[in-house]
């Protein structure tokens, strides 16, 4: 092997650690004069190619914030964020959004939803495209339903569908299965496990379950209420598929959720 | 939906039932009118019997002056109402898109638009003459401003949260407009043309009174003229009737087009 291979493997490396970097990153809200509201406080965060990363934390504690910034829905703030060496300034169909509620157009079927999302080919390509999208998130035999139609699990797997469909390298979802019921959330979950794995992109969940979290993700990040800062980020080095109730993965659960109700938990010694 | 629940509908829920519902107050006032017609305390020039209104309905229905003169008038109220269609969605979508266009137009839209049809009289005539334009001019006024601002409206006042989705899309500004913004205006721009129609319709009598001799509007204020009540109140029954079928008509092509929208079943 020669030097330049092995500088070129070593940058590579480097790139791949340093896929998202979110450098001093903070955002302030005003409205009106002297009252200033912080959202995001000096946020520095580096993600690898192909993790999951989770962002926990209370409702209105930013989390959202950065993840729209990330998106580049939201680039009035300081600090950089740099995605795959650019520096985020727009939104880009290589970061994939998928939003909490599910933002069908009621007007279009699932298939013609999906099909919206690509700009390129002739409408047969763009059909096949969308197809095989909808199938991954197992709702085939939709394709012509109206989004009034569809139950909250399969309105969100159409949303997923169209968020993937231009094979975003970077998947971004912001509470994606906040509104389902535990059943389809489970059952929503795995299913994105399967995606990731098949397709290899990189995923930021925003999530208030922590549960949730530690099932999905390679690493948590743990963020304060107001201003947002990040707490702490903890790796989940769990074997997958993940047993939720094996006791490492309670443990590591108990501990996020001691970040957040400040209670020591004393009750398990004592149950009879 | 299952047949027990069907049966366990109240009649006056079902559609004949909704629809026999709304006809016995006609039914009623028909009746009261019969019995003061019948007592003779009425005088019969401030209100003619419904006998004679009938009576003077089936002859001009037979000689053909009735529907000549609806049809003269239906001619006029749909140019008029093509033509502030046609402007009134076009400049909507022109002005909707711009913020510019809405800064320039917002305070001459809201002065303009209180304007009663009628107020333009003497200006239309003057303009267009006494001949076909000054009526059609009239009767597009009735029914433009209503398409305009819902047309504005609608697209001003879209759901910002799909049109986020565009944007991390990256969508292409001419699919933006065709695709998604005109699209969820539909549910809007519909309530504009179905108001609009009606709006025109209720002007024709209006325009019909700049120097005409034909229509049913001429046909209401020539029958002033004479003291013929009975052909008064023919002609407006026959504007409020034709009225309702062109609004039951227009919201069965909404109800197909609209299908999409979430409150209709």
């Amino acid at each position: 092997m020669s030097g330049t291979d092995h500088t070129g493997a070593f940058q590579e490396d480097i790139l791949e650690k340093n896929y998202i970097i979110a450098d001093h990153v903070s955002k302030t809200f005003f409205r009106g004069e002297e009252n200033e509201l912080e959202v995001l406080q000096e946020i520095n965060v580096k993600v690898q190619k192909g993790e999951f990363i989770c962002i926990v934390g209370g409702s209105g504690c930013g989390k959202s914030t950065l993840l729209r910034a990330i998106a580049g829905l939201d680039c009035e703030h300081e600090g950089e964020i740099t995605v795959d060496r650019e520096v985020v300034k727009k939104t880009s169909k290589k970061r994939g959004l998928v939003f909490q509620e599910h933002r069908l157009f009621p007007w279009l079927s699932v298939l013609d939803n999906v099909c919206f999302a690509l700009d390129e080919g002739s409408r047969a390509e763009k059909e096949a495209k969308a197809r095989q999208s909808i199938e991954l998130v197992g709702l085939a035999g939709f394709e012509q339903a109206k989004p009034k139609e569809l139950s909250g699990g399969m309105a969100q797997r159409a949303n997923i569908a169209r968020a993937l469909v231009n094979n975003p390298p970077l998947l971004l979802l912001d509470e994606p299965f906040g509104a389902l019921d535990a059943f389809t959330k489970i059952q929503l979950q795995n299913e994105l496990i399967k995606i990731k794995n098949r397709e290899g992109s990189t995923m930021i969940m925003v999530t208030h379950d922590i549960e949730e979290a530690v099932y999905l993700a390679d690493r948590v990040i743990v963020m304060t209420n107001r201003p947002g800062t990040i707490r702490e980020i903890v790796s989940v080095n769990l074997p997958r598929p993940r047993n939720r109730n094996e006791y490492h993965f309670v443990e590591l659960r108990k501990r996020i959720s001691s970040y957040f109700f400040e209670t020591p938990d004393i009750q398990e010694d004592y149950n009879i | 939906m299952t047949s027990s629940n069907k049966r366990s509908k109240k009649f006056f829920e079902t559609a004949l039932g909704s629809f026999l519902e709304g006809l016995l107050p006609i039914l009623i006032l028909l009746a009261a009118w019969i019995i003061a017609s019948g007592s003779g305390r009425l005088n019969p020039i401030v209100l003619p019997p419904p006998r004679s209104v009938f009576h003077s309905f089936t002859e001009m229905l037979l000689d053909g002056s009735l529907l000549s003169s609806l049809g003269i008038s239906l001619i006029r109220v749909l140019k008029g109402y093509f033509l502030s269609v046609v402007l009134g969605v076009g400049l909507g979508i022109i002005i909707g898109l711009s913020p510019h266009m809405q800064r320039l137009s917002n305070l001459i839209i809201q002065i303009l638009r209180p304007i009663p049809p009628i107020a333009w009289i003497p200006l239309v005539i003057l303009w267009f003459g006494i001949g076909e334009g000054s009526k059609v001019f009239l009767i597009f006024l009735g029914g433009f401003f209503t398409n305009l601002i819902n047309v504005i409206d609608g697209i001003r006042y879209t759901d910002k949260k799909l049109l986020e989705v565009a944007s991390v899309m990256e969508t292409p500004k001419r699919k933006y407009i065709l695709e998604l913004v005109i699209p969820a205006a539909f549910p809007s721009i519909f309530t504009g043309l179905r108001v609009s129609l009606g709006s025109c319709w209720t002007c024709v009598v209006a325009a019909e009174l700049v120097a005409s001799t034909s229509g049913i509007g001429y046909m209401i204020s020539n029958a002033r003229n004479y003291g013929l009540m009975d052909v008064v109140i023919v002609g407006m029954l026959s504007i409020g009737v034709i009225g309702k079928v062109m609004d039951v008509i227009l919201k069965a092509v909404e109800k197909r087009v609209l299908s999409w929208t979430v409150d209709q079943g």
